[in-house]
């Protein structure tokens, strides 16, 4: 059993210009760990997870609460010029801002024991499948390797 | 992932913006403070209106009493100033306007009911009741309520032997008056009393 036979082929993913709010929304919407950002030609840009949505020097910061805060204070009429630039670069950060540009991906053909590997190597949840064109054909995430192993589908050596 | 670690634009611009936005923040915090303040003054007002509506609800402040008003004007109670023997029922209902009635014994007029009874020795039969009872309006401290009043007065057998200078039979007789509060002055509530009552409220 590879990746080809368990990977969810309808992938849910956002473009790089999308803004921070709405992956956000899908996240914690769908209930996702990760969102694959792609081109137009579904071709892989980077991941998102829920680790990047948070500020790296203020990790209490969770960044699409704190842009929306920004949005909303109204405090851009009383700011200097530098002040205003890192307030618009904040408020108008986009998908590429926060993605993770050098994801792990894995292709369709690689074994279960290799993903279960990775996943438990690097500590992440979800692996982007893709093609030799680099194009997004699938994701597994840890939840769908659980699933086969409580359906007595998979058995690990 | 392998750039987990990397600060990205988007750190550094939150980076700045943070630094920067500190200031606004205390304001925001105080905003909050005086919400809370407010929460309390409403909660204060809305409880001294509750305390006011209960104490108007309940006999705190009731501005008439028996003792203190005199009557005025009279108008026709049941029986209306006949005799009446011991150990009956005089109904002192004489419309929606009675706020008090009293007694007239013997033909002399007495100060009030309650009083007369209290004073003076009757030569009754013993254990004889008077039984009164009427309905009256009451001033409260903002309104009027209307309230039924029931009175038992017991002559007991020790009286009985007292000889009375008025009367030689076994029988006592008298009058019912009762008062037109329509035309009365509405008494001020007590100010001593309404005072002591938010003290004791607060404190």
């Amino acid at each position: 059993m590879n990746a080809k036979n368990i990977m969810s082929k309808r992938v849910i993913s956002v473009k790089p210009e999308a803004s921070i709010s709405e992956v956000a929304a899908i996240l914690h919407g769908k209930g996702f760990h990760a969102l694959p950002v792609v081109d137009r030609q579904k071709r892989l840009l980077g991941i998102i997870t829920e680790t990047d949505l948070f500020a790296r020097s203020f990790p209490m910061i969770h960044l699409p609460t704190y842009i929306d805060f920004l949005k909303k204070s109204k405090l851009d009429g009383n700011l200097s010029i530098k002040q205003r630039k890192s307030f618009e670069k904040l408020t108008q950060a986009e998908a590429k801002d926060v993605m993770s540009e050098t994801p792990f991906v894995i292709s369709p053909f690689i074994s279960i024991e290799k993903i279960l590997k990775i996943f438990q190597k690097n500590k992440i949840y979800s692996l982007p499948v893709i093609n030799n064109d680099k194009k997004v054909i699938g994701i597994i995430t840890l939840s769908d390797i659980i699933n086969l192993l409580s359906k007595k589908k998979l058995i690990i050596k | 992932m392998a750039t987990i670690k990397k600060e990205r634009k988007i750190d550094q611009a939150t980076s700045e913006t943070y630094s920067w936005w500190g200031k606004s923040f205390v304001f925001i915090k105080t905003t909050q403070v005086r919400s809370f303040h407010a929460i309390f003054i409403l909660a204060f007002f809305v409880g001294v209106a509750t305390a006011f509506i209960w104490s108007a609800s309940t006999d705190l402040f009731q501005t008439v009493s028996a003792a203190e008003v005199l009557p005025k004007e009279k108008c026709v109670a049941q029986p209306n100033g006949g005799n009446f023997r011991a150990s009956t029922t005089v109904n002192l209902k004489c419309g929606s306007k009675v706020t008090k009635a009293y007694y007239q014994w013997n033909s002399k007029p007495a100060k009030s009911f309650v009083k007369q009874i209290a004073t003076f020795y009757y030569p009754t039969e013993g254990n004889a009741v008077l039984k009164v009872f009427g309905e009256a309006t009451v001033q409260k401290l903002f309104f009027k309520q209307k309230v039924k009043f029931s009175q038992n007065y017991v002559f007991k057998p020790a009286i009985y032997s007292y000889p009375y200078p008025y009367l030689g039979s076994n029988d006592f007789w008298g009058r019912i008056l009762a008062v037109d509060e329509t035309k009365q002055k509405v008494e001020v509530p007590d100010k001593k009393k309404i005072a002591r009552f938010f003290s004791e409220l607060f404190n």
